[in-house]
């Protein structure tokens, strides 16, 4: 039996999205300097910097399915594209269990359970879910190949993303296969996208 | 003997004037050649005339007639270089007793005062006003009417005298000249010997009456007006420039005012008028009357050898100033001389040199010392001359032909006046001999340099005059924005630093500094624009440190409104300067050119910030 994870996918983006649009400033008022031989004036020049905005595609949930007949875990890829004009680091601010569906998991280490050996109530019980980097394509030179798991307790910096680029992280997870009917559980994703 | 010689002479003094018909005056004979010689000497100012008369025949007497460049028409000159004259004085009952320089006692009627003044010692000179050149001998007017000829003549019935003097006393003391001594004095005059009437000589009105005096006014070229009308001051103004204002007495330049007892005019003249009196006119009912060329606006006028002079108004009184003014009209008239040859002081340099051409004007670095170039020219002035010659025993008068010479004393040198009177007038003291002069810079924004040349007998040419303006002036925003929005296409603007020169003068536009500093969110550090090879690629923390921003000029071109002069065509990034950088020359009165903001900046702003950079600009002029 398949079991749908929803996932949140959260981009939180620096949006200091002040309404500083490109207006140039004209030049204010003017003075006269008058000497002889010579005179200095002097100018003021005063700069107004708009923040820049963080532009990130990404799905906004995903499906994973886990057939225990097979033992397979099956996911799709997570495709992030930087739409913005710098590099942004990409982060997972955080993965855990969510309401919402038939059952509610319970985040644990993937070491913590022998797996292949819970019963029922603890299959449908316990979950390791994890996020990591698909492959290098895409990611700027040192990314993470770590695996972010729902129970590590601090964000993982998984990489830079360059403009008008797609990285790809992937699921992976440890369960149980006791499954007595089919379940859905959600979790949740957040993302924290951040220029570099 | 003399008869047969001008029988033969008639046939070929017909030839002659076919011939000569250009010459002035001309009475020449085959039989008589008159030649004159000029040889200017500008160390003396003055012309030495030569002559020669190929008749041996007979005496000559000779009259000099010279005509400047400046005159339009021959007159006599002075020939002599002493003056004897004769007094003829109205008979009035005031004395004075005096001494003249030479130990002699006399006392005379107040009304004979002329030997007073020309020759007795004064504080202007040890031997009078005539300077020991004008020796005067009295008669009264009573003594000279009853038997003319025995004072005007020797025994041998030659003259003794150059010049006769009618004065001088209020109304002449209402005595005319007899028959007998007009008839005596015109003849006199003919000779060419010089004739100066006094105040109320010359008179023939309806109040006032000389018949006999007047009938020589013609020789003064003076007319009557048949109505009582005086015009008069105690101040008069030279009006005419010549030997008669500075021979043997400078009494001044043309404009100059010289203070007379009180005096007036009371006839019309048509002639060469010296001294006019100065406006406003003091003397009672002073009444203006031109007609044609004639005013009665004078107190001394000339025509050949004859002149008025109004003095005797004042009854003997006399200034310093009217007796000079006598003595060097006495000189004047004096043009009679048996000698062939004469130094013509009247043959003077009376042209100034031109006005100085200035070339420019150069400083030092410090601008304390300034150096100004220029340069002149004398000018020469050129005379006509011709003699006459009168044989004094057949009376016949003989011309030569003209001839020209010029006279130039040459550069003295140049007198200068640094000030800031824009009118400003040099002293006419020699300043310097070079061509340039350098002096110390007067206070103040601007001066003027003033120049005139003066030529070594002291003409002083108009006054070249050179404006040095270095008052900078410049009209420039005080602040100007700039904004970067990393979402644009064109993240970065400025508007545009417009620079007016409101100066006279051309000013070099220089970027003094140009720096981050205090006062924004965000104070960015200055780098150069290699600093990065693709600004887009910089970090957060890049982006928030660093910027290249530059500024340089907008207009490509130069032109009379703008630019004269574009020093930089790239911009000029705040970390390149570390002196002042000129980036170009702004045209004067009212020219404008624009400095555009340029900048090299990272794109990843966090969030919102101001910065701030002072840009300080130098003005200055541009030689």
């Amino acid at each position: 039996m398949k079991k749908g994870i929803k996932k949140l996918l959260a981009g939180i983006v620096t949006l200091a999205m002040l309404s500083l649009a490109a207006v140039p400033a004209f030049a204010a008022t003017t003075t006269t300097d008058s000497g002889t031989g010579s005179v200095t004036g002097s100018v003021t020049i005063n700069g107004s910097i708009s923040p820049l905005t963080i532009s990130v595609t990404h799905p906004i949930n995903v499906a994973y399915a886990i057939s225990p007949d097979t033992g397979t875990f099956t996911s799709p890829d997570i495709g992030i594209t930087n739409n913005t004009k710098t590099a942004v680091n990409v982060t997972v601010q955080s993965l855990a269990a969510a309401s919402g569906g038939t059952l509610t998991f319970t985040d644990v280490d993937p070491a913590s359970k022998s797996w292949n050996t819970l019963n029922n109530a603890d299959s449908k019980k316990y979950i390791a879910l994890g996020v990591k980097a698909k492959d290098s394509t895409g990611w700027n030179s040192g990314y993470s190949t770590a695996t972010h798991w729902a129970t590590t307790p601090s964000p993982l910096l998984v990489g830079s993303l360059n403009p008008a680029t797609t990285g790809t992280l992937t699921l992976t997870a440890d369960y149980g296969l006791a499954f007595d009917a089919a379940y859905t559980a959600n979790h949740s994703l957040v993302f924290l996208f951040q220029l570099t | 003997m003399r008869c047969f010689k001008r029988l033969c002479c008639v046939p070929l003094l017909a030839c002659f004037l076919l011939f000569s018909s250009a010459l002035p005056g001309v009475t020449a004979s085959a039989a008589t050649t008159l030649t004159l010689s000029a040889s200017p000497n500008p160390a003396g100012n003055y012309v030495a005339l030569n002559w020669t008369n190929s008749d041996k025949s007979q005496p000559y007497s000779y009259m000099l007639y010279s005509k400047s460049s400046h005159e339009t028409a021959f007159q006599s000159i002075p020939s002599k270089a002493s003056v004897k004259v004769l007094n003829i004085y109205p008979d009035v009952t005031p004395t004075v007793t005096f001494t003249t320089w030479q130990g002699q006692n006399y006392t005379l009627p107040k009304s004979a005062s002329l030997k007073i003044w020309m020759e007795t010692p004064n504080q202007y000179d040890p031997k009078g006003f005539g300077k020991g050149l004008i020796s005067v001998d009295p008669v009264s007017i009573t003594s000279f009417n009853a038997s003319p000829n025995s004072y005007l003549k020797n025994s041998d019935g030659t003259y003794k005298y150059d010049t006769l003097y009618f004065g001088a006393w209020d109304a002449f003391a209402s005595e005319d000249l007899s028959a007998a001594a007009e008839t005596v004095t015109d003849a006199f005059i003919k000779t060419g010997r010089g004739v100066l009437f006094g105040h109320d000589t010359m008179v023939n009105n309806d109040t006032i009456s000389m018949p006999n005096f007047f009938k020589l006014a013609h020789y003064c070229n003076i007319q009557t007006i048949s109505h009582y009308t005086i015009l008069g001051n105690t101040q008069i103004k030279v009006f005419k420039k010549g030997l008669l204002t500075n021979y043997p007495w400078q009494v001044g330049d043309i404009g100059t005012v010289l203070n007379v007892p009180m005096s007036h005019s009371n006839q019309m003249a048509f002639g060469d008028i010296w001294m006019t009196y100065q406006q406003p006119f003091t003397y009672p009912n002073s009444t203006l009357v031109t007609s044609g060329l004639g005013t009665n606006n004078f107190y001394l006028t000339s025509w050949s050898n004859a002149a008025m002079i109004q003095t005797g108004h004042s009854n003997g009184d006399a200034t310093p100033d009217e007796q000079r003014v006598t003595a060097n009209t006495l000189f004047y008239l004096s043009q009679i001389t048996t000698d062939t040859s004469w130094s013509d002081h009247k043959g003077q340099d009376l042209d100034a040199p031109d006005a100085p051409a200035i070339s420019g004007i150069t400083h030092n670095s410090g601008r304390t010392q300034y150096t100004v170039s220029y340069s002149s020219q004398d000018n020469a002035t050129g005379y006509q001359y011709y003699v006459e010659s009168t044989g004094e025993n057949d009376g016949m008068k003989y011309d030569s032909p003209t001839i020209s010479t010029s006279i130039e004393s040459g550069m003295k040198g140049y007198s200068i006046a640094v000030d800031n009177n824009p009118s400003g007038v040099p002293d006419g003291s020699i300043t310097t001999t070079a061509g340039s002069y350098t002096f110390a810079r007067p206070s103040g924004s601007g001066f003027y340099v003033h120049i005139a040349a003066a030529d070594n007998v002291g003409n002083v040419s108009a006054v070249s005059t050179y404006h040095v303006d270095e008052l900078v002036s410049v009209t420039h925003p005080v602040s100007v924005g700039y904004a970067i929005n990393p979402n644009s296409a064109a993240p970065f603007t400025a508007p545009d630093v417009q620079i007016v020169n409101n100066s006279t003068i051309p000013i070099r536009v220089s970027v003094q500094s140009l720096s981050a500093s205090a006062g924004g969110s965000l104070k960015l550090n200055d780098v150069p624009p290699s600093k990065y090879t693709d600004w887009s690629k910089l970090t957060s923390v890049q982006t928030r440190s660093n910027i290249a921003l530059g500024l340089g000029i907008r207009e490509t071109a130069t032109g009379s409104g703008t630019w004269s002069e574009i020093d930089r065509t790239a911009p000029l990034y705040a970390s390149d300067i570390t002196d002042k950088t000129p980036l170009g020359v702004l045209n004067p009165n009212g020219a404008a050119g624009t400095l555009e903001l340029t900048a090299k900046y990272g794109l990843a702003w966090d969030k919102a910030y101001t910065s701030v950079h002072s840009l300080s600009l130098f003005f200055d002029l541009t030689d």
